[in-house]
This record gives C-alpha cells, sequence and structure tokens, in this order.
C-alpha cells in the first residue's frame, strides 16, 4: 500500500499540492486533474524525487525515502531519460544497475511493439520513445509503477496492447498509478480513481462512487428551457447541453425537484440515461473544481 | 556504494579522464625536460641557489581540471530529465552524491599523481646526470630531503586541490543550471582569490603586497608562496625567507583558501536543500551566496581602489555593471528582481560615499 499522509509541497510561492492525504491499495489508479493540478509533482513525491515540505509517504508501512522502498518503486516521467543516447538496449543496461528487470520480458515487449533494436532511442518519435519505456516498466520485477502521462503519442491500436500489458501486470499484484489527460484510455483499465484539483484531492474512488449523486436524464422539451430555469427549481445544476431537439441534463440527485421540473415544463420526452466514463470523470473533476472555488 | 554504477561510472567517465590524465602527463613531460636543474646546495657555508622543479605548470592544469568536473558529473542536477532518473534511484541522496563526486575526483588524482612522478623521475634521472659536477658536495645528502620537498608540495598539492574540488562542487550543487553553476563557482573562486587583497587593504598589510603578483593568487596563494618554503626544505634551511609582510598574508591566504573546502564538504552532505528538484527551472541563487557575493563586491569597491590609481573612479562603476550582468544572468532576465535592485543600489551609494571622502 503506498500512503500519504497530510503532504504539502511548495515552489517559491507557489502551493503544488497542499494537505493531500490518501492511500493506494493493489491495482490500478488513474490520477486526473487539469492541467497544473499537481499530478506530476505528486507522482514525483511519492517516488522520491521531490521530498514533501510537510508530511510523510510510506510504501508498505516503510518511508518512501528508504532505499528498500525506493528499489520496489519506479516512476516513468512524461520525458524519460535514456542515458548516452544510446538504443534499447543502452536503456535496459542503465536501468538495470538500480532494478531487477527480466531481459526476456523487456524484449518481447520491444519486439511486440516493433521497435527497432539498433537504432537510437533519440531518433524514436515520441510514442515510440514511450512504448520504448513502458516496455521496460512493464519487464521490471517491481511492486509499484507511477507512469507519467503513460498512453501520451501512442496511437489507438498500439493504446490496446498497452491496455492489456498493464491488466496482465496488475494480477502480478501491486499498484500501477498512471496520470493521464487521456481519460478515455484509462476507463476500462483503472480500478480507482484520483482527481487532484490545485493540488488537492477533489474527490477518489471508483466510477460508481464518482457518480453516485449524479443524475443524467435526456428531455424533449416543448419550449424552451434555460440554465436559470432548471436552477429555479431548486436543482443542482453540473452540466446542460442540446443535441438538436434533446437536451440532456446531468444534475446532482434530488428527485422531488426534477418532478417539479417536468410538471412545470411541458415535454415529449424525459427519461435518466447512465452517464458515460468519460464524463463522470470530467463532470467530476468540474464539481471538485466548482466546491473548490466555494 | 552500488557497484554495478562504480563500474557504469568509471567506464563512462574513462574517456575524458585519460585525456586529461594525458594532458597532465604532456605538461609534466614538458616541465621535467625544461626544468633548470641547477639545485640548492650547500658546501662548506657557501650556499648556490638554484631553482627546483616547476610543477606549477601541473598544478595549474591539475586546478583546472578540478574545476570543471563538478559542473559536468552535477548534470544531473541541471536537467528535468535526468534528475527525475537520479533522485528516484534506490540509493541514499548522500551515497549517490558522495559516489558522483568523489569517483571523478579520484580517477583525476590518478592522472595527476602519475604526470607529478613522473616529471619529478624525469627531473630527478637528469639531475643524476650532472652528478659528476657535484662531486665536492656529496656530504651535503641534497637527494633525500630534496625528495621529501616534493612529497611535502604532492601532498599539498592533494589537499589543496581537494579543497577547491569540494568547494567548487559545493558551488555547482547550489544551482540549478549549468550555467548558474559556472557562474557561482566563478564567483566563488574569484572571491577568495581577491579575499587576500582586501583583508590585506583593510589591515594596511605591507605596501610592498600591491606590487607582487600575490595579491590576486587568492586560492593558489598558499601553493605560490610555498615555493619559497620548497625552497627552504630542498636546501635543508627553515629559517623563514618569508617577508614579515607576507608570512600574515601567507596565513590569511591558507585560512581563506582552505577553509571554505573544508566547510563546503559539510555543507555538501548535511544542508538539506532542494538540490536537483529545481532541474529545469529558471536560474536559482539562494540568499546565501547573494548576500556575501554582494558584501564581496563592495568591499572590493571600497578597498581596491587604491589599486587602480587613476583608474580608481572607473573601478565603482565597473563593478555595479558586473553586478547587475552576474544577477541578470541568475534571474535568466534583463529585469532583475527586486532584492538584487536593491543591493545594486547599497553598493552604488558605498561607491558615491568613497568618492566623496576621496575628494575631501
Amino acid at each position: 500500500m503506498i500512503r500519504a499522509s497530510r503532504i504539502r509541497k511548495n515552489f517559491a510561492d507557489k502551493k503544488a499540492i497542499n494537505n493531500l492525504s490518501f492511500e493506494i491499495d493493489d491495482g490500478i489508479v488513474g490520477l486526473v486533474g487539469e492541467n497544473g493540478a499537481g499530478k506530476s509533482t505528486l507522482l514525483r513525491l511519492l517516488s522520491g524525487v521531490y521530498n514533501p515540505d510537510e508530511g510523510f509517504i510510506e510504501i508498505d508501512g516503510i518511508s518512501n525515502t528508504e532505499v528498500s522502498s525506493k528499489a520496489n518503486l519506479f516512476f516513468l516521467p512524461d520525458d524519460p531519460y535514456c542515458p548516452n543516447g544510446g538504443c534499447v538496449s543502452e536503456i535496459f543496461r542503465f536501468y538495470s544497475l538500480f532494478y531487477e528487470i527480466d531481459e526476456g520480458i523487456f524484449y518481447k515487449y520491444i519486439r511486440s511493439f516493433e521497435l527497432p533494436e539498433n537504432k537510437k532511442v533519440s531518433t524514436f518519435s515520441k510514442g515510440m520513445r514511450r512504448q520504448a519505456f513502458l516496455s521496460l516498466c512493464l519487464a521490471m520485477k517491481i511492486k509499484y509503477l507511477l507512469l507519467d502521462e503513460a498512453f501520451d503519442g501512442i496511437d489507438p491500436l498500439t493504446m490496446e496492447k498497452v491496455k492489456k500489458a498493464l491488466l496482465k501486470k496488475r494480477q502480478s499484484g501491486g499498484s500501477i498509478v498512471i496520470a493521464s489527460h487521456n481519460i478515455h484510455a484509462l476507463d476500462g483499465i483503472a480500478d480507482t480513481f484520483l482527481l487532484l484539483t490545485k493540488g488537492e484531492l477533489g474527490a477518489s474512488g471508483n466510477k460508481e462512487d464518482l457518480s453516485a449523486n449524479l443524475k443524467k436524464y435526456q428531455v424533449l422539451f416543448k419550449e424552451d428551457v434555460t440554465k436559470e430555469d432548471i436552477i429555479s427549481f431548486g436543482l443542482r445544476l453540473v452540466s446542460l447541453k442540446k443535441v438538436g431537439s434533446i437536451t440532456h441534463l446531468i444534475v446532482y440527485e434530488n428527485d422531488q425537484a426534477i418532478q417539479r421540473l417536468m410538471q412545470a415544463k411541458e415535454h415529449i420526452l424525459f427519461e435518466p440515461i447512465p452517464i458515460d466514463a468519460d464524463e463522470i470523470l470530467a463532470l467530476s473533476m468540474a464539481v471538485a473544481k466548482e466546491e473548490e472555488n466555494e | 556504494m552500488n557497484k554495478k554504477f562504480l563500474a557504469y561510472q568509471i567506464k563512462n567517465l574513462l574517456p575524458m579522464l585519460v585525456g586529461m590524465s594525458i594532458v597532465l602527463l604532456f605538461v609534466a613531460f614538458l616541465s621535467g625536460i625544461f626544468s633548470d636543474v641547477t639545485v640548492f646546495v650547500r658546501t662548506g657555508g657557501t650556499e648556490i641557489k638554484g631553482s627546483a622543479l616547476a610543477v606549477i605548470p601541473l598544478v595549474i592544469f591539475f586546478f583546472v581540471f578540478l574545476f570543471s568536473l563538478p559542473q559536468r558529473v552535477l548534470d544531473y542536477q541541471y536537467k528535468r530529465q535526468i534528475s527525475d532518473t537520479y533522485l528516484q534511484i534506490p540509493m541514499g541522496r548522500n551515497a549517490l552524491r558522495i559516489q558522483i563526486v568523489l569517483v571523478p575526483f579520484v580517477m583525476l588524482l590518478i592522472g595527476f599523481t602519475l604526470a607529478f612522478w613522473a616529471e619529478v623521475g624525469i627531473y630527478a634521472s637528469r639531475v643524476a646526470a650532472t652528478k659528476p659536477y657535484l662531486s665536492e658536495m656529496e656530504n651535503t645528502a641534497i637527494y633525500s630531503p630534496y625528495y621529501l620537498g616534493y612529497l611535502y608540495a604532492y601532498l599539498h598539492f592533494v589537499f589543496a586541490g581537494f579543497c577547491l574540488y569540494a568547494f567548487v562542487a559545493c558551488m555547482s550543487s547550489i544551482s540549478n543550471s549549468a550555467r548558474s553553476a559556472s557562474l557561482t563557482s566563478g564567483l566563488g573562486l574569484t572571491a577568495l582569490s581577491l579575499a587576500p587583497a582586501a583583508v590585506a587593504s583593510f589591515f594596511n598589510v605591507g605596501s610592498d603586497f600591491y606590487s607582487t603578483p600575490y595579491m590576486f593568487s587568492g586560492v593558489a596563494l598558499p601553493i605560490v608562496m610555498q615555493n619559497t618554503v620548497f625552497q627552504n626544505i630542498i636546501a635543508s634551511d627553515f629559517s623563514g625567507t618569508i617577508g614579515s609582510y607576507q608570512l600574515p598574508i601567507f596565513i590569511i591566504s591558507v585560512v581563506l583558501a582552505y577553509l571554505p573546502g573544508i566547510l563546503s564538504v559539510f555543507y555538501y552532505f548535511f544542508v538539506p536543500e532542494k538540490k536537483g528538484e529545481l532541474a529545469g527551472s529558471k536560474s536559482y541563487c539562494p540568499w546565501y551566496v547573494k548576500v556575501p557575493a554582494f558584501l564581496g563586491m563592495m568591499m572590493l569597491i571600497m578597498f581596491t581602489s587604491p589599486l587602480f590609481g587613476i583608474f580608481r573612479l572607473a573601478s565603482g562603476p565597473l563593478f555595479l555593471v558586473l553586478t547587475y550582468f552576474i544577477m541578470a544572468v541568475y534571474d535568466s532576465s534583463f529585469k532583475i528582481d527586486l532584492a538584487s535592485g536593491i543591493m545594486i543600489g547599497i553598493e552604488g551609494l558605498v561607491f558615491i560615499t568613497g568618492v566623496v571622502i576621496n575628494r575631501q
């Protein structure tokens, strides 16, 4: 388990992480948040690249600054380092100085991603570099993986391979924390989510937890209905979209208020519909941001 | 210590350090060949003064390499990409810092040691070739104290080199970019170099001091002045030939040259700092570097005006402009921050005060 307690991190006059506490159990965790929310900073704190100004972080009960903790955790940043500008073999050789890596699995993934073995990594495209380092991560015999923008630059076909590989890695135990803007990519593999907003924890849990208080309806109104109209019935509106004549509205659960709205406004169609996975995360971020502003 | 990483480090550093060692050996060879073989001898009360082996060129190259090494090996603190890797690897931070900084020093020291004693060996063989001319002086036993003198010199150079290296490594580790590391190290060494002159000026120790090349020797001053001591050891004559004004300067310079290096070792390992965390961000210069640097500049403005004579009115503005550009480099902008601006303002006031007082 990764446990963070009341961690704070400041840079000059900016609060990057503010009083953050959470626990991460086994499985895949999606770390989401707007730009500048502190996702990369948090991953650097967990991996020991940064030391928190306050609070502490433990990996399986041991401080993350201890060598034994560090040996069981690997952080893949958004721009990983390839020493001496060499080939994929140089990546393997360098990182195997510090971590236990299965060479067979590493080259299995390199070949599966069809990466050239004799070309310098510096000549790879962004996506190819990402795949090379993901191969390294997947071959590491460690319990905790922290991936920053794991899917950045990867084409959809390769992304499916990467997702399958991550799910397979999850089966061997431990945690994989993936920070990503690509919420759609996280859908289907992340067991739980951590939402960061301005360095604070906005929300956490699985998709059902995050959407627990939200309801989505599709309605065909006979007349124009505005945001103000909906709010005036005591509903807490999260999202209002029009797709042709159909209005999609997402509100905090309030059965009585929605009934009042439907009685007051003439409509042809009114039915609850499920909220899409990426909508859940985007809405949760918006809700967290709204609550933070309040 | 991570042995696999050590082997990797040595393999990576080998080409550069072998190159440096070859340069040192070449300089040593030239010095050994061209040094005057006339040695100090004493016979029957008669003293013939000569010159010893010119080791200073070799030491200068050694020191230049020592200055450049820390910035090369501490580059993991200057680039976000590399610091993300090195700061997370399963090694203690101090263990990593020791290994990264000490290994290149030891490797260069091996090269210097080989070069130094090769030079002594070349010189010794040339001295031995002159032996027929020294037959009247066989009882002076010039050889053993002569080479003990070189052993003393070697150990002194190694200690001085270590202090210099530790100081530059400390300055480099404070910085978060290669540019600010070079600047901070250069400023630090300049301050150490000029400090003896400023302190001597303050205490008005010996007007002769200003006419000697010693005044700007700074961290090398103990080595430059030890030449006199060295000569005495060779001649088995320990009566001091250091002038009465020179001894206080020698002591001050020893302290100023070596104490920062020794203190740097403690700072490097025991003062917690955001080392490496600011890699890739705006140049970083902590206040405890800026403040002494500005105080040093002020001292220079106050105390070096007599040295420049007719140019004393120019030295103040020159230092002010220099200070501004240095701070602009740290701030990565010609719009320097308020604190830097205030300090330059204070320097300006000091200069104007000095001009007014001088005119009176």
